[in-house]
C-alpha cells in the first residue's frame, strides 16, 4: 500500500473508531500512531513516542489553555454571573423580552472573561433562568436564550477554540481575539434582536418589568468594574505586547481567583472544585491534541492535503463557492461531533486549501478570517439538535421543559448565527476592521 | 444524551462524592477490587490536586514577573521555562482522573440507541486501546527520560536538567496505565457478570 492509500483509509476507520464509542483522542492517537508505522515503520513511531507528550505539555503556547480555563472556573465561582445580569436587566428590563435580552448580555459579559460555551451557558442559566420564570418568561424563550447566550462565551475573546486555531494554523492569537471581537458583539446584538422579533410575534412569551431610574443603572454599572477591568488588562495587554497570551490568561486567572476569594461563601471545597473542573477540562482537551499530534502527523506524511489542493485547483471553481462548502460540512459535522475534535481534524486538511484561494485578501487576512468564521459555524452546532449541548444543559436546569420546547425556542437564534455568517462571509471587512485599524 | 461530556467544566454535575464514583466504576461486589477501584481514585484525585497546585504557582510566578518587569524593570528570569515546566507536570498530572471521572470525549451521536449489552463490548474495546497506548508511552518516555539524562539535557536559561521535571510527568503515566487496567478489567469483569 502506498502512503496516499494509506491515508485515505485511516479516515473511515478513524470514525469506524468514534461511532464505536471510543474517546476521539485516543481514536486519533491509535489511528495515527498505526497509519504512521504502516507508512515510515515502527522505529520512527517507538522513538517519537519517547519525547512527544512531553513536548506537547511543556508547549509554551499551549500552556495558555490551562491557564485560561482556570480563569474561566474561578469566575464562575467569583458571583460575577449575578452582578453582570443584574447590571444587564437594569438598562434592558423594562422593554417587552428585556429580560431574556439581558441574560444575553450577561452572558456577552461573561464570555469576555471565560472562554467556553457550556461554563458561560451553566453559570448564568443558574442566576437568570429562576428570573426568568419568576416574571413570567415562557419556557421557550427563557431556555432558548441562555442556551444561546452561552456561546457568546466561546465567540467573545478569549476562546479556547480560537487559541488551538492560532496554534495549529501559526496565526497571531492576539489578531485572532482582536478579529473576534466585533463577530462576538454582532452576535450578542442579533441574539437581543432574536429575542425581540420572537416577542412581537409572541408578546406573551417575555412581559416587560418595571422601569428603572438611571441612578440605579450607573450604580449598577460600577458593580460590573472588575470584569472590565479584567478583561481590558488581559486583552489590550496581550494585543499591545505587554505580555504573552500565557501571561495574559494567567492575570485573568489571577484577577477571578482574587475575586472568588474574596467571596464569603468561597473556602476549600470550592477551590478543589475549581482544581477538579480544570483538571478534567484541561486533561480531555490534552488528550484529543496528543491524538490530533499523531493524527496529523499521518495525515501530513500520506500527502492528502496536497492532493486536495491539486484536485480544486485544477477544478477551477470559485473560491468563494469552496469556503461555503466547507462551512456548511462544519455545520453538519458540529451536529455530530465535539468543537475542538472537529477543528483538530479538519483544519490541517482545509487549511492549506483555504489558503491557496484567492479572496482578495492578504494571506494573513485569509486566514484570520477563516479562523472567525469557523468558530462560529462550529460552536452553531452546541444549540443545533440532536447533540446541542447547551440545549440540554440549560433544559436540564430547567428540569420541567420538554427538549422540544428548548429547541424550538433556540431557532430564532440559531437563524441570526446563520445570517451573521452568511453577512460576514459577504464583507470581510467587518471581522479585519479592528486588524486593520490597529495594525 | 449528548455528543460529548463536555468540554467544559460542569462542576456541579461533576463533584461526585467519593462513594458516588466507587459505585460506579465497581460493579463487582469483591472489597478487593473495590478498594483498589478506591485506592486509585483517591490517588488520582491527590495527583490531580497536586497539577493543580502547580497551576495556581505557575499564576503566582507570572504575577510576580509581569509586576517585576513593569513595575520595578527587573524581569523574572527563566519565568517561561517555569511555566513549560510545570504546564507539562499538571497537566499529565491531571490525565488519571480524567480516565477514571469517563471525561474524554466520545461520539456518543450513533451509540445513543445502543443497548447496555453493546455498550459493555464497545467499553471494553475502548479500555483495551487505552491500555496499549497508556502502557506504550510509559515504556517509551521511560526510555525518553533516560536519554535525556544520558545526554544532560538542560532548560536554556535556568539550566534544570529536563529529567527531574520529567519524574512526576513520568508517575502520572504510569498511575495513567494502572488505572486503564483497572478499568478494563473492570469492564471484563462486570459484562461477564451480566
Amino acid at each position: 500500500m502506498d502512503r496516499f492509500t494509506i491515508g485515505i483509509i485511516a479516515f473511515p476507520i478513524l470514525f469506524g473508531l468514534l461511532v464505536l464509542r471510543v474517546p476521539i483522542g485516543l481514536a486519533m492517537l491509535t489511528v495515527g500512531a498505526l497509519g504512521t508505522a504502516a507508512i515510515a515503520g515502527w522505529m520512527p513511531l517507538f522513538s517519537q513516542m519517547k519525547t512527544s507528550a512531553w513536548h506537547l505539555f511543556s508547549n509554551y503556547s499551549l500552556s495558555v489553555i490551562p491557564l485560561f480555563l482556570l480563569m474561566g472556573n474561578f469566575a464562575t465561582k467569583a458571583g460575577m454571573s449575578e452582578s453582570l445580569f443584574k447590571c444587564a436587566s437594569a438598562f434592558l428590563g423594562h422593554r417587552r423580552g428585556g429580560l431574556a435580552m439581558a441574560a444575553i448580555g450577561g452572558c456577552a459579559g461573561f464570555g469576555a472573561i471565560c472562554g467556553s460555551s457550556l461554563a458561560t451557558a451553566a453559570t448564568m442559566g443558574k442566576v437568570a433562568l429562576p428570573e426568568l420564570r419568576r416574571l413570567g418568561y415562557s419556557p421557550a424563550l427563557s431556555t432558548g436564550a441562555l442556551a444561546a447566550g452561552g456561546t457568546l462565551g466561546i465567540l467573545i475573546p478569549p476562546s479556547v477554540i480560537l487559541i488551538i486555531y492560532a496554534i495549529l494554523t501559526e496565526q497571531n492569537i492576539a489578531k485572532l481575539f482582536l478579529a473576534a471581537f466585533i463577530p462576538g458583539a454582532l452576535a450578542a446584538i442579533g441574539y437581543m434582536f432574536a429575542v425581540a422579533v420572537y416577542v412581537r410575534i409572541d408578546p406573551e412569551a417575555g412581559p416587560a418589568s418595571e422601569r428603572i431610574k438611571w441612578r440605579e443603572r450607573i450604580k449598577l454599572l460600577f458593580s460590573i468594574w472588575h470584569v472590565l477591568l479584567i478583561f481590558i488588562t488581559m486583552i489590550s495587554g496581550i494585543y499591545l505586547g505587554w505580555f504573552t497570551p500565557t501571561e495574559g490568561a494567567a492575570i485573568g486567572a489571577f484577577g477571578t481567583g482574587i475575586l472568588a476569594f474574596s467571596q464569603r461563601e468561597f473556602n476549600l471545597k470550592q477551590l478543589l472544585e475549581v482544581i477538579e473542573g480544570t483538571a478534567l477540562t484541561s486533561a480531555m482537551i490534552f488528550l484529543v491534541l496528543l491524538g490530533a499530534e499523531f493524527f496529523n502527523s499521518l495525515i501530513a506524511l500520506s500527502q492528502l492535503p496536497v492532493f486536495l489542493v491539486d484536485l480544486v485547483t485544477e477544478a477551477k471553481i470559485t473560491p468563494i463557492y469552496i469556503l461555503i462548502l466547507v462551512l456548511l460540512l462544519y455545520l453538519v459535522l458540529g451536529c455530530l461531533m465535539d468543537s475542538l475534535a472537529m477543528i483538530l481534524l479538519t483544519i490541517p486538511i482545509f487549511f492549506p486549501l483555504i489558503m491557496t484561494l484567492d479572496f482578495g485578501l492578504s494571506a494573513e487576512e485569509t486566514a484570520i478570517w477563516f479562523g472567525i468564521l469557523t468558530l462560529i459555524v462550529v460552536e452553531v452546532g452546541l444549540i443545533t439538535p440532536p447533540v446541542g449541548l447547551n440545549v440540554f444543559i440549560i433544559n436540564k436546569m430547567a428540569g420541567d421543559i420538554p427538549i422540544s420546547a428548548t429547541f424550538k425556542g433556540v431557532l430564532p437564534f440559531f437563524a441570526s448565527d446563520i445570517i451573521r455568517v452568511a453577512i460576514l462571509l459577504l464583507f470581510p471587512s467587518i471581522t479585519l476592521f479592528l486588524i486593520r485599524l490597529f495594525p | 444524551m449528548a455528543k460529548t461530556s463536555s468540554i467544559q467544566p460542569e462542576t456541579s454535575s461533576r463533584s461526585m462524592s467519593d462513594s458516588e464514583i466507587s459505585g460506579a466504576l465497581i460493579s463487582s461486589n469483591s472489597s478487593p477490587a473495590k478498594l483498589a477501584g478506591l485506592f486509585l481514585y483517591r490517588c488520582s484525585t491527590f495527583v490531580a490536586y497536586f497539577g493543580g497546585l502547580t497551576l495556581v504557582i505557575l499564576v503566582a510566578i507570572n504575577a510576580v514577573s509581569i509586576a517585576g518587569r513593569t513595575l520595578f524593570s527587573s524581569p523574572l528570569v527563566g519565568d517561561f521555562e517555569l511555566v513549560e515546566l510545570g504546564c507539562a507536570i499538571a497537566i499529565s498530572s491531571f490525565l488519571p482522573l480524567c480516565l477514571l471521572r469517563k471525561g474524554n470525549v466520545t461520539v456518543d451521536f450513533f451509540s445513543a440507541r445502543f443497548s447496555d449489552w453493546i455498550l459493555r463490548y464497545l467499553a471494553i474495546l475502548s479500555d483495551f486501546f487505552f491500555v496499549i497506548v497508556a502502557g506504550t508511552f510509559s515504556v517509551r518516555m521511560s526510555s525518553g527520560i533516560y536519554d535525556f539524562y544520558k545526554y544532560g539535557e538542560e532548560t536554556m536559561l535556568l539550566q534544570i536538567p529536563i529529567w527531574i521535571p520529567f519524574i512526576p510527568v513520568l508517575l502520572s503515566f504510569y498511575l495513567l496505565t494502572v488505572c486503564a487496567i483497572y478499568k478494563l478489567s473492570n469492564s471484563v469483569f462486570s459484562s461477564v457478570a451480566d
